[in-house]
């Protein structure tokens, strides 16, 4: 068996045993890393594959929540429908946004996701009538199903688990397909993919959409954890902090991203118990840790840049 | 006229801003044929290069491929035609292996699959390429830490995967040891004659080895055009290449 999957079948074994063996608090943080772990990969997809680094994966996330939200608990519709209807919302605006941003670069790739996510957080206050403004829409709750209440935070647990695992799962699949090694290939020099036969402004768009998908199902946990869907979520801090996390855990590979969400949950759970400036001080850390490891903590683990893409485009 | 030839590069002009960098260009070339493109530092050989290859759009003109006109096909389209090219700068992906990097070199204007392994994409013919080329014993190494000889040898080998029915050539054997420019031109010298091929190369005796026609371009208008022997001979070429300009 190979070192990855070992760890993935360790990391399976410890997602089926944490909401049985961990308290209330344990759980409910686990949750926050899964959610928050899916965001971070949806980042990861652009700014390692792709060199495009994003500030609207949290917008899509957003949009989830506040479709369901908006139908479940303003029009009354099941979890069951709105669900899907929310997946589909996001991606179509993932859809839009990744065409508005298709032909961009670096910079203005950054600048252009930072104008359209904080469109979309300006309309959440703005639009009272539909969005509950500044104070959001309460009461969102997951139902019971055949006897088991889904909101229950290890039954959620247990699900968020299983989903985030699949599509982890399905990224490692997606990183060592064709697709996968083109994306690569396009960050590397798009005019020579051209040259031999590739899409590559499709290629781009797909990518886009699949990372909007995954940040969108990433919303949909967010807004039944929360029970409330408000502006907050869609801030820039948001996406700054989904950014940060990428980046100190190592946003080239697959799993880097969910390592830099461990390290900033747990550091901002242990930090704040012995301090109230532990902002000021879980800064510090961050900043030692990009000047120490630029390319995040897999730099730790000996895995460069080539390293990694090359085991996770070769290993299949 | 262009039906029967495999180029025909018809009154083709370019200009960034006040720069004239191409201008009035007309380049014939025949099916089959082995034509070298010569000329000093910023001629506009390569911007030649890259209007037939549809990475910049000309000004004025037209480029026909085997008889299609193809001046408002995208790249990709032009590709799928049949045309390949090399770059004079190697233009891969360093962070991967050889073996994927070949895995990438036919695209066929499709996205590829988004769930079968890249691996899937090499197949017999492609392997064979590449042992053509001298790269099986670096097929699993990074293209990161191969040689500048081997670069290029891959580069030849993505652009001959493709089966290219014009294959363009910018200065290929740039930066590559006595050696290395001699197995090159093997490799060259062996390509099948349904490939059209037209070379930029500053290594004369490699440029005149090769090519049975020699075009020269000069401050981005062709200067002359002839036989090996007839260029080798030409006053004016000859003024070119020992500084003594003409304008």
């Amino acid at each position: 068996m190979s070192n990855e999957r070992a760890f993935i079948v360790g990391l399976v074994a410890l997602l089926a045993v944490w909401p049985l063996l961990m308290g209330d608090y344990a759980v409910s943080q686990g949750n926050r890393v899964l959610m928050y772990s899916l965001l971070a990969l949806s980042f990861s997809i652009l700014a390692g594959r792709l060199g495009w680094f994003s500030l609207c994966q949290t917008t899509f996330a957003g949009i989830s929540g506040y479709v369901i939200a908006i139908l479940g608990v303003n029009h009354g519709w099941p979890a069951g429908a709105v669900i899907p209807v929310a997946i589909v919302v996001a991606v179509a605006f993932a859809a839009v946004f990744g065409l508005l941003t298709l032909r961009s670069r670096a910079v203005s790739f950054l600048m252009l996701t930072l104008a359209l996510g904080q469109m979309v957080w300006a309309l959440s206050f703005q639009w009272v009538d539909v969005t509950g403004g500044y104070n959001g829409i309460s009461g969102v709750r997951l139902p019971v199903v055949l006897g088991i209440d889904l909101g229950n935070d290890r039954v959620f647990f247990a699900v968020l688990a299983a989903v985030a695992v699949l599509i982890f799962l399905g990224v490692r699949r997606l990183y060592q397909s064709s697709f996968g090694l083109l994306l690569l290939g396009i960050q590397d020099n798009e005019e020579r993919m051209r040259a031999l036969g590739h899409p590559v402004y499709l290629a781009r768009f797909t990518a886009f959409v699949l990372a909007g998908a995954i940040a969108a199902v990433a919303g949909v946990f967010m807004v039944f954890d929360m029970g409330i869907m408000s502006p907050s979520p869609l801030g820039l801090d948001h996406a700054v902090w989904v950014l940060t996390a990428a980046v100190v855990g190592g946003y080239r590979t697959l799993w880097g991203p969910a390592l830099g969400v461990v390290i900033l949950v747990v550091l901002e759970s242990v930090v704040s118990q012995f301090t109230d400036r532990h902002t000021m001080v879980i800064g510090l850390v961050l900043l030692l840790c990009i000047l120490l490891m630029p390319r995040g903590l897999a730099e730790v683990f000996g895995q460069n840049r080539s390293r990694s893409a090359k085991s996770e485009t070769a290993s299949s | 006229m262009s039906e029967e030839q495999a180029l025909n590069v018809a009154g083709v002009a370019k200009s960034f801003g006040s720069l004239v960098v191409a201008s009035d260009v007309h380049l014939s070339v025949a099916p089959g044929e082995r034509r070298g493109l010569i000329g000093v530092n910023g001629a506009g050989k390569t911007t030649l290069f890259n209007m037939i290859a549809g990475e910049l759009r000309p000004d004025r003109g037209d480029i026909y491929f085997f008889g299609e006109r193809i001046t408002a096909d995208s790249v990709v389209r032009r590709t799928l035609k049949g045309l390949g090219r090399t770059y004079q700068v190697s233009t891969l992906v360093p962070a991967v292996s050889v073996r994927a990097n070949l895995a990438l070199a036919r695209g066929n204007g499709r996205l590829p699959s988004l769930w079968r392994s890249w691996r899937n994409a090499l197949d017999d013919a492609l392997m064979e390429t590449a042992d053509q080329l001298g790269l099986t014993p670096v097929l699993d190494d990074p293209v990161s830490e191969l040689s500048h000889g081997t670069l290029r040898q891959l580069e030849l080998a993505m652009v001959l995967a493709r089966r290219p029915r014009l294959l363009l050539l910018d200065e290929p054997a740039a930066g590559l040891s006595r050696a290395e420019r001699q197995g090159f031109t093997e490799v060259i010298r062996g390509l099948p004659r349904d490939v059209t091929m037209v070379m930029i190369e500053h290594d004369m005796d490699m440029v005149l080895d090769l090519s049975e026609r020699i075009s020269v371009l000069h401050g981005g208008s062709m200067f002359a055009e002839g036989t090996p022997e007839e260029i080798a001979a030409h006053e004016g070429v000859k003024d070119i290449y020992l500084g003594r300009a003409h304008e």
